[in-house]
């Protein structure tokens, strides 16, 4: 059960992230043919685009995790017994999420410092704690997924 | 044992201006003062991590002990330091504007950096425009023009006199511009070898003697506050003797002579010509880039008397350069 | 403990993590976490606020942005069909030769390298498309799983390349003339791969039947069938060089392009979209996590002052330039027998590259030494995908091959290792080999 809603989540994160793709990709080539044809390029249209990927490829983060493609050395695997190897990945997959865990948390705080101090972005003058802020749900995801992975290896 | 070892971080590489001409002499000097007590690890180009516009957190932070950045970089985290940016309110070069910086700096906007300990406050020297094909001598040579800016109050300028303002990595400037893809650029004497502005554009418009300058990037020098408490009194004493106005002077200085030096060469060069903008022309740009002024002083953002401000720093700019047009 | 032992510790205790199966970012994240422990004698401040930054920092850099972009015109190449297109032009030229279709296999492989900039993606859609050609033709199981593995890794050869962006976000060297010095290496590579399966194919392969040539009309419609690959090739690699294009504006053209084409030539639909959306959100969430992960500990690294008493400690043993970068080659041949590219250009080029740009070799300027040691760690590195025990491209290809054993593709890769050698010696005697089209 936990894991049909996890990977639901971790896709649809994933697909909403390739969406804003889509939408860079298209704001960049009509700021492109603005700046070609009318001399007028879509004012901070870097900035846009910094803190859209960012938030973009924070959300790609979880789904990786569920189809466990993030990379690894996996050189032993071939000389433990099967019950070495699953503790491994088990400890693997916890450590994983003690790390987003703690990147969420420090992510969050971060968002709420640009809140309190009214960071924006240069040109556009963005509030930077909406990127910021989007950027953690992802990670919160993150870490559960390797938290039901872990599970997963150990319950085998 | 009680010497100490300061950590400072820039987005510069390690042979650039600021970090070879004043934080490694500045830091020597200190080293020398209290008998090796003081050093310095220096971090460029951001070696500890973070972006540019991060690295006056980290100083507030602790995460280094000293930072050089622009303030405009962390944009809304020093609001009355804003005023410093504004189209036509300082003169250009290093020593003076850097002197008027600091004072208003110390008075008017001194909340700015009540989270810190300044080391520094002072002018980049202000906004030559630097163009590839067009001469620019007045208000109408300005109209469409493609021009890269910095900061949020050159393009805002930029858009007041009828360019359009561009944004671009400092990396991509000499490559956009030799292929027309922008028409100049707005930028300070200093950075045109980094970013081979000499090469690609050929007229360099700038503003007289008497005339304020365009607009400045104001540069700073914090030190976190907690560490500089920290330090035992007397070499409290050293830092403040080396620090403050006379750092704030020695990097004006430092800019002065990089700016004379890199003006002088393009100036004997025959590909190029200097521009300086007649009365007429200035006062058109001037009157044109009210607008940015009026917007700035009008906004309510973060509810400061931004009247107040302005009419600080223009009393502030008027004790030290009295002949200041504007 | 000196900045030197600090840093070898550090190393020592990532190189026990990844070992052990931790994630090659998290392990990373970790070892960097220690970094600033040691260093900062357990007080933990600094290192929670540079994690304050760090995530942030690195996922909005605007380098790194065009990555996603790149793997997601790569996707759209692929399920637009272009890949099976590029093999049909190569062999309907070049598939009659004895060896002609594995040889067309590889020069399908540059191709799509030249859209594509992972040699994960380009191993994976070219086990699909051209596995099973090659085995329908009897074309030994060695051969065929050699050809994709190593022909995978122009992937990354030719520009686009993942790999080299990084370096260049690593370096602050500029990508579009790190692309523009990969293509003359990248070619000699491509064709290094053609002249191993040839002298293989004139060995195993005398008496085995070929398929006949093919007509020039049925040449050209599908020499026009991928004529999109070269435009978008063209447009992104001269769009970025030339500067009328930035790099974003370059990849998002790329990425439109080869999404409009596969959309109308390939029968691109929804689902396919859908694919191609899943596709990169997985390859760009593999790069990036190892990007964050490798950020802290470079910056770890930094503070410990590793990397700057290594470099003056080189400099200081008077050792001869060349032999510091042979040590430094064979360093990366070792690491890249148990490591992916990426992690090794992340993981290395912070500590080797102050070393390399600080000595003489040649008679080079330090932006050309910059340059050409780029290509030559790309090189190197990408050895690594084909190197047993762990080569991604060797598991990818065995994945797509059933007949073919782990075993088989690592003894037919050998061959291919040997010109990877060769090329590599030529890269690093004759520099003119990567700056010669910068000096155009
Ligand atoms: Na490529
Ligand atoms: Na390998």
């Amino acid at each position: 059960m936990a894991g049909v809603i996890l990977r639901r989540l971790s896709l649809g994160f994933a697909l909403a992230g390739g969406a804003i793709v889509l939408v860079l990709i298209a704001m960049s080539l009509v700021s492109l043919v603005g700046r070609k044809l009318f001399s007028a390029p879509i004012p901070g249209d870097i900035e846009v685009l910094q803190m859209a990927i960012a938030v973009a490829v924070t959300a790609f983060l979880p789904l990786c995790e569920m189809t466990d493609n993030h990379i690894r050395v996996d050189l032993v695997a071939g000389f433990l017994p099967a019950p070495v190897n699953r503790a491994l990945l088990a400890i693997g997959h916890l450590l994983l999420a003690a790390a987003a865990g703690l990147m969420g948390w420090r992510t969050f705080l971060l968002m709420q410092n640009s809140q309190d101090y009214g960071s924006t972005s240069t040109m556009l003058g963005v509030p930077l704690w909406w990127p910021q802020g989007l950027m953690v749900p992802s990670l919160a995801l993150l870490a559960l997924c390797g938290l039901y992975r872990a599970a997963r290896e150990i319950r085998s | 044992d009680d010497s100490v070892t300061l950590r400072i971080e820039h987005f510069l590489p390690a042979n650039s201006n600021a970090q070879q001409n004043v934080i490694e002499p500045w830091c020597e000097d200190m080293k020398a003062a209290s008998d090796g007590r003081i050093q310095c690890e220096i971090y460029p180009s951001m070696q500890l991590g973070g972006t540019p516009g991060q690295l006056a957190d980290m100083a507030r932070n602790g995460v280094v002990d000293v930072v050089w950045t622009a303030l405009g970089y962390s944009a809304g985290r020093f609001p009355r330091s804003e005023a410093l940016e504004l189209p036509f309110v300082l003169p250009a070069g290093g020593e003076t504007a850097s002197r008027i910086i600091w004072d208003y700096s110390t008075t008017y906007a001194k909340d700015d950096f009540k989270d810190y300990k300044v080391l520094a406050v002072y002018s980049d020297g202000g906004g030559t425009l630097h163009t590839a094909r067009k001469a620019v001598r007045d208000l109408d040579d300005m109209k469409g023009l493609r021009v890269r800016a910095s900061t949020r109050l050159a393009s805002r300028f930029l858009t007041s006199v009828g360019a359009t303002p561009v944004s671009m990595p400092p990396s991509q400037i000499a490559d956009t511009l030799s292929k027309g893809v922008i028409d100049g650029a707005l930028a300070v004497w200093e950075v045109v070898p980094p970013t081979k502005l000499d090469e690609t554009t050929f007229h360099h418009t700038t503003t007289g003697p008497d005339q304020a300058t365009t607009t400045v990037t104001t540069l700073a020098m914090l030190m976190n506050q907690q560490r500089y408490q920290s330090l035992p009194d007397d070499l409290k004493k050293i830092v403040d003797e080396y620090s403050g106005e006379a750092l704030t002077v020695r990097f004006g200085k430092a800019w002065d002579q990089a700016i004379d030096q890199v003006r002088n060469r393009i100036a004997g060069d025959d590909a190029h010509t200097i521009i300086t903008l007649d009365d007429a022309a200035y006062q058109a740009m001037l009157d044109a880039s009210q607008s940015v002024v009026d917007d700035w002083v009008a906004s309510d953002d973060g509810g400061l008397d931004r009247q107040a401000l302005f009419d600080g720093l223009r009393k502030t700019v008027k004790e030290y350069t009295p002949e200041l047009a504007r | 403990m000196s900045g030197l032992e600090t840093g070898l510790l550090v190393l020592a205790v990532l190189m026990g993590l990844l070992a052990l199966r931790v994630h090659v970012g998290i392990g990373m994240f970790l070892a960097g976490i220690l970094c600033y422990v040691l260093v900062n004698h357990g007080n933990l401040n600094a290192l929670l606020f540079t994690i304050n930054n760090l995530v942030y920092a690195r996922v909005s850099d605007y380098d790194l942005a065009v990555i996603p972009l790149f793997v997601l015109m790569g996707q759209f190449a692929i399920h637009g069909g272009l890949s099976r297109a590029l093999f049909r032009a190569a062999s309907a030229f070049i598939g009659h030769w004895r060896g002609g279709l594995a040889m067309s296999a590889a020069g399908a492989c540059a191709g799509f390298g030249a859209i594509c900039g992972s040699s994960l993606a380009t191993a994976a859609t070219m086990s699909q498309v051209a596995l099973p050609e090659l085995e329908k033709h009897h074309y030994p199981n060695k051969l065929a799983a050699g050809t994709i593995a190593a022909g995978g890794t122009l992937g990354i050869l030719i520009p686009p390349s993942v790999p080299l962006i990084v370096y260049a976000v690593l370096t602050q060297e500029s990508i579009g003339k790190l692309f523009v010095a990969a293509i003359i290496p990248g070619l000699v590579a491509m064709l290094g791969y053609l002249i191993v399966i040839r002298l293989v194919a004139m060995r195993t392969m005398r008496d085995a039947p070929r398929i006949p040539k093919a007509e020039w009309g049925a040449r050209l419609r599908a020499l026009a069938e991928v004529s999109p690959v070269l435009v978008v090739f063209l447009v992104v690699i001269f769009g970025i060089y030339g500067g009328w294009a930035n790099l974003t504006e370059a990849a998002s053209i790329g990425a439109g392009a080869c999404g409009l084409f596969a959309v109308a030539r390939g029968g691109m639909r929804g689902d396919g979209l859908v694919k191609s959306l899943i596709g990169t959100a997985e390859a760009s969430a593999m790069i990036y996590l190892v990007v964050i992960g490798a950020d802290l500990l470079n910056s770890g690294l930094a503070l410990s002052r590793m990397p700057v008493e290594l470099a003056n400690w080189v400099q200081a043993s008077g050792m001869a330039p060349f032999a510091v970068l042979l040590s430094i080659l064979v360093i990366y041949l070792l690491l890249g027998c148990v490591m992916d590219s990426l992690s090794m250009i992340l993981l290395t080029v912070p500590i080797f590259y102050p070393i390399v740009v600080g000595l003489p070799f040649f008679d080079l300027t330090q932006t050309e030494i910059s340059i050409w040691f780029g290509i030559i760690a790309l090189m190197v590195v990408e050895i690594g995908l084909i190197t047993p025990p762990m080569g991604m491209n060797l598991f990818i290809v065995q994945k797509f091959s059933e007949r073919t054993s782990l075993g088989a593709v690592s003894r037919g890769i050998v061959p291919f290792l040997g010109a990877d050698l060769v090329r590599i010696t030529l890269l690093v005697a004759v520099p003119a080999l990567s700056l010669m089209l910068l000096s155009l």
